[in-house]
């Protein structure tokens, strides 16, 4: 992937991020900040998930505090271990959703992505090393006075030129709009 | 009890959002969590009048899921709606070819969410 590549990779989280967050009832800044130091992982939820394209793979991983995924939940919470795990489900499907508004941003740039499935776990379990090899973006979007942060890497083949021509690119069927066959 | 529809979404939120939009509207609604326990549940139930499902799910994806129980003859007729963060031509178009009836990128309206039901489906009683 070329530098600029990357930038324009930074880009399109950073928009999904904005489309996204604000519709899974997390209203975040605008602007995020580059996120340099790590991040203090107790009482956050990170949820990831994997993708593949030709040429490329990687993961995006979103760090949450508990207290904000609680107050988003778009159902009425259940007591005890239930809601434990209706916050770890809602954790993956907000990264999920925000994958698949990236995905539909590299695809205005004729790149297909191919997405896993999403995971989620307590933050203290995950260690994160910065590694300039396959970093993309780590930001941080201020929220309701926490923060969220948005962690992307990728590994590509080389300085091989990740882009496609406009030729290529694909539009994405609309949010929320019904498609009948 | 009202239509059966059998919603297939590997994340439990979605399950339970699906399904109280489509149970206070007079459906009865049966869950599954991935493809492969879709397929099943489908199989055991009798007059399934519709059924709502993810694409990207472990074990099994919808499409794939929506392929294999095309080859039956007893699903030939099964009514499909795809219902996904996925809005690229590549999979509408395997969906499309596979048997499904219509597709929505999530986030979804209640309401339209119970339109297409409604369409597709009939009236739940």
């Amino acid at each position: 992937m070329q530098p600029s590549e990357r930038s324009d990779f930074r880009d399109i989280v950073i928009g999904a991020c904005r489309h996204v967050f604000p519709q899974c009832g997390l209203p975040i800044s605008l602007d995020p900040t580059n996120l340099d130091v790590p991040v203090d992982p107790a009482e956050q939820l990170a949820a990831f998930i994997g993708f593949s394209a030709d040429s490329m793979r990687g993961a995006l991983t979103v760090l949450l505090p508990v207290a904000l995924v609680r107050r988003s939940y778009p159902l009425t919470l259940k007591g005890g271990l239930e809601a434990h795990l209706e916050l770890f489900d809602w954790s993956g499907e907000i990264v999920n959703r925000l994958l698949g508004r990236v995905k539909a941003g590299l695809a205005t740039r004729g790149v297909d992505v191919e997405p896993s499935t999403p995971k989620t776990m307590m933050g203290e379990q995950l260690q994160f090393v910065h590694s300039q090899h396959s970093h993309v973006c780590a930001l941080s979007f201020a929220c309701e006075g926490a923060a969220v942060a948005v962690l992307v890497d990728a590994i590509s083949d080389g300085e091989k030129v990740f882009f496609r021509s406009s030729e290529d690119a694909a539009a994405s069927q609309p949010e929320g709009e019904l498609l009948l066959f | 009890m009202g239509k059966k529809v059998i919603v297939i979404d590997d994340s439990r939120t979605v399950r339970q959002q699906v399904a109280g939009v489509l149970s206070q509207a007079g459906y009865e609604v049966i869950e599954a969590s991935d493809g492969v326990e879709g397929a099943e549940t489908i199989d055991a139930t009798k007059d399934v009048a519709m059924v709502i499902c993810d694409v990207n799910m472990p074990r099994m994806n919808g499409i794939d899921m929506l392929a294999l129980l095309k080859k039956n003859p007893r699903h030939a007729d099964l009514i499909v709606l795809m219902l996904t963060t996925e809005g690229q031509p590549g999979p509408i178009a395997r969906a499309k070819q596979a048997g499904a009836k219509g597709w929505i990128v999530k986030p979804f309206e209640a309401q339209l969410l119970l339109a297409a039901v409604r369409k597709l489906a009939g009236d739940p009683a």
